[in-house]
């Protein structure tokens, strides 16, 4: 697949060609590997607080009857694999939507299950209050916490806990059927996977993610993909042997049935800093609390966040007529916001090029532009073949020893323009992140991209050859950053091409996540341009500089809307959190792409 | 208004002397051969029917303000404004709120909106001030002062991804512990004999960074309500400065 999963336009499948496709669940899932008979000839009553009542008869290896909650017997297929003391087994209950996903603890007779549905009628209120219907190919689920009635024996006083110990952790899978994926449970309500063999481009997505320890070596991870295919994917882990079992059950981009169980083997890749306090484990589920949030308690209810649902697409002549009206510079933050939230913790600007005149030369033909600073925040520039010079605002930081990064609006430019422009003036290597409005998708999102070049002038003599470039250093390393005290968030960069971005709650858990695609630029060791536009999300653009030696980022953020176009600041403190051994994992010749 | 009848700052140990007097009062109620009046009514002992009937205003007050807190602390907003009679006024963060509407406005939505009352603190350097009951003679109104040291809140204003996701968690708000007193009117209902708050200000003594389980809290200024409804949707009537 080389359409970005947020971009690609999944089918909105109807309830009836769903229900037609789930007719082949009827045979039980698939399975690469053989599939368990651990459980045939066994019956189980599995009880759960505040849930169903469970009573299964395994007459087969592959075949079961449930009756729940003392109701009428169904007779379905099942299939189960086994993982130590876990037995997991997973069936869908023939003629409805709905299944069953269980998990049962030989050794402790606790029992986990997920009740699964699609074709959900719930309804959601978006951010914006907009009331929004689920896509009827989201798989939905409900957890329950539970046991094995054991005629005789008292309930046990224990059940699995959600959990915050997997938070933070990396782990590598490589399933029986040849998929591997990489994961990244850097949130207690999400992850992030790079689907290193199905999608071409190593792009990192987040989703929807539960979070279940069954004791201190082995857990359960679910994954939905909501606002892409909906498919759902989950597993039993085993942290010791580094082994899962598990299912995925869905609908790919095809809009083909996924229904099978699954093997695989794994290898953590790290584990970084989780900053909750010490005496929070994250038992309990991180819900939204008030009934006026947008997404209220219910059965199935969980943090998703849909921010294409608000996103109103304009064409590029709306925001070219926008930015007609308005285009400003350095006057406010993100959309509007008050500068104070995202530039609390920003660097000083800078008044080290006043008195500078240079002539900034992009390569393969780029831009070629002259520069005079007249004063801390005014500038002229002009094209080499343009007679007149166009005097804007601009904003400075020296952001290393003598390493310049400014920004300016292009004037008068259409789609409206602007430009982020590092300039070393130890070796006259230049890089601009030249951004405009407009995508394919969107007029209101930006579209950036890096260009480098030689600065010339007095007190330059550029090489040749010798270029910043593109870079995958940054991969896998971790940080928070710190925009103000009211505002802080975490940067993984997932690959070479993608990152996230997650908020903490009030108490630092790690908790809402997006992705974007992202480009690395090195300047000098320890020294980046990272760039990222918030697609499907905002279509805002980050553009920073990273100084890893001290800790600090600064640069600037674009955007355009109905209310014009803006070219703001940004920048923040940063705390290291911590790095996955990822690196490897990427690379034209890597994988075997298109599993 | 009426004689106060309360120490300053005595909490618990204050309710205990109140009930004691109480007490005291309706035992004597039931003593022979006390002076009555030229209307043939046992003066002492409508006097002392009377602070007793104080007292238990004062009670039913103290329980009010209790109730009022609590619904903050837990986020009941909803139901805070049916502790105030209909043409009640507050003032709060420069902005007066004035009749039912006005009330519910303040509280359904802009305090809400900001997770607003949740107690806090005090922030420490933060000294507590005295709590006041006094009721009027003729029991129909009464004033109070109570220390205060809340959460207050305020939505962050930008509709970034960062902010966006934040209010998922039920935040995106941007936080700070205020301290003071609130400055309390009370009418006594005619219908149930219930009190309703008459008028509500907030006199705010601090602002600060203060949040819990921290040691220091440093002063902050925040900016008061600069526009009033509907200009701002969950703003005031009027702004401190034109009333």
């Amino acid at each position: 697949m080389n359409i970005p999963m947020h971009r690609f336009k999944y089918a909105r499948l109807t309830p009836q060609q769903i229900g037609e496709k789930l007719k082949a669940t009827d045979a039980g899932p698939k399975s690469a590997s053989a599939l368990s008979d651990i459980l045939a000839g066994k019956s189980y009553k599995i009880v759960t607080d505040n849930g169903p009542v469970l009573n299964y008869e395994f007459t087969s290896k592959n075949q079961l009857t449930l009756s729940e909650n003392n109701g009428a017997k169904i007779k379905t297929a099942y299939g189960a694999l086994t993982l130590k003391q876990i037995v997991f087994f997973s069936h869908m209950i023939p003629g409805t939507f709905r299944g069953f996903n269980v998990f049962v603890d030989l050794q402790t007779n606790l029992a986990t299950v997920f009740e699964i549905w699609l074709c959900s009628d719930k309804k959601e209120f978006t951010l914006s209050r907009k009331e929004v219907g689920l896509d009827p190919r989201e798989v939905q689920r409900q957890i329950y916490f539970g046991y094995i009635e054991i005629a005789g024996k008292e309930p046990p006083k224990t059940r699995h806990t959600r959990t915050n110990r997997i938070e933070g952790k990396g782990i590598h899978w490589t399933q029986d059927n040849g998929i591997e994926t990489l994961e990244l449970y850097t949130s207690v309500v999400s992850s992030n996977f790079v689907e290193l063999t199905r999608h071409v481009d190593d792009l990192g997505y987040c989703a929807p993610s539960d979070y279940v320890l069954i004791n201190d070596t082995m857990f359960i991870y679910s994954r939905t993909e909501c606002e892409f295919s909906g498919i759902f994917t989950l597993f039993v882990a085993d942290l010791l042997s580094e082994t899962q079992a598990g299912v995925r059950l869905g609908f790919n981009e095809r809009d083909e049935l996924n229904y099978y169980m699954f093997r695989g083997t794994g290898k953590v890749v790290g584990q970084i800093a989780y900053l909750e306090p010490f005496d929070d484990h994250g038992e309990k589920g991180m819900v939204v609390q008030a009934k006026t949030d947008p997404q209220a308690p219910g059965k199935g209810q969980r943090l998703v966040y849909r921010p294409v649902r608000d996103f109103q697409y304009m064409t590029d002549e709306e925001v070219h007529q926008a930015a007609m009206k308005s285009t400003k510079a350095f006057s406010g933050g993100p959309m509007g916001a008050p500068q104070a939230n995202v530039t609390g913790n920003n660097l000083p600007f800078t008044d080290m090029l006043v008195g500078k005149e240079f002539t900034l030369r992009y390569d393969n033909g780029g831009p070629c532009w002259q520069y005079k600073f007249t004063e801390k925040f005014k500038l002229q520039y002009k094209e080499e073949k343009e007679t007149q010079w166009h005097e804007v605002e601009y904003r400075a930081y020296e952001a290393d020893e003598k390493l310049a990064w400014f920004a300016h609006i292009l004037e008068d430019s259409k789609p409206r323009s602007s430009v982020a422009i590092a300039v070393d003036l130890l070796n006259g290597l230049t890089t601009c992140i030249y951004s405009h409005m407009g995508t394919k998708y969107y007029g209101n999102e930006t579209t950036y991209r890096a260009l480098f070049g030689v600065a010339e002038g007095e007190g330059f003599e550029a090489p040749q050859y010798m270029r910043h470039e593109c870079t995958d250093e940054l991969v896998g390393h971790v940080f928070s950053w710190s925009y103000s005290d009211q505002m802080t968030s975490m940067h993984v960069y997932t690959s070479p091409h993608s990152m996230t971005w997650t908020i903490f709650t009030d108490n630092q858990t790690m908790g809402a996540q997006w992705g974007s695609p992202c480009i690395f630029v090195k300047l000098r060791d320890g020294i980046y341009i990272f760039t990222q536009n918030e697609e499907a999300c905002n279509g805002a653009e980050m553009i920073e500089l990273i100084n890893t030696k001290i800790s600090h980022d600064c640069g600037f953020n674009y955007m355009g809307g109905a209310n014009g176009v803006n070219l703001g600041l940004t920048g923040a403190i940063g705390r290291h959190i911590g790095c996955f051994d990822i690196k490897k994992f990427f690379g034209p010749k890597v994988h075997k792409k298109g599993a | 208004m009426g004689k106060s009848l309360s120490k300053p700052n005595t909490g618990r140990r204050s309710f205990l002397w109140k009930a004691g007097a109480a007490m005291t009062a309706a035992a004597a109620a039931v003593v022979p051969g006390m002076a009555k009046s030229s209307t043939g009514k046992n003066v002492e002992a409508e006097m002392l029917a009377h602070q007793l009937g104080m007292l238990e205003d004062e009670t039913a007050i103290r329980t009010l303000h209790q109730t009022y807190e609590a619904l903050l602390d837990s986020g009941n907003y909803e139901k805070v404004a049916g502790l105030f009679k209909e043409d009640a006024v507050v003032v709060f963060n420069g902005g007066v709120f004035e009749g039912e509407n006005s009330v519910a406005r303040l509280y359904r939505d802009h305090f809400s909106a900001g997770l607003t009352g949740k107690k806090l603190g005090p922030a420490p350097g933060i000294e507590a001030v005295p709590e006041t009951v006094s009721v009027a003679e003729d029991r129909k109104f009464a004033k109070a002062q109570f220390p205060y040291s809340i959460q207050v809140g305020a939505p962050m204003l930008s509709n970034s991804s960062l902010v966006q996701m934040a209010r998922l968690h039920g935040e995106g708000i941007m936080k700070w512990c205020e301290s003071g007193i609130y400055e309390i009117s009370y009418t006594k209902c005619r219908k149930d004999g219930s009190w309703k708050i008459a008028k509500l200000e907030y006199r705010v003594l601090s602002k600060t960074d203060y949040r819990s389980g921290r040691a220091y809290a440093n002063p902050i200024s925040i900016p008061q309500f600069d526009k009033t409804y509907p200009a701002d949707a969950t703003g005031p009537d009027s702004l401190i400065s034109q009333t």
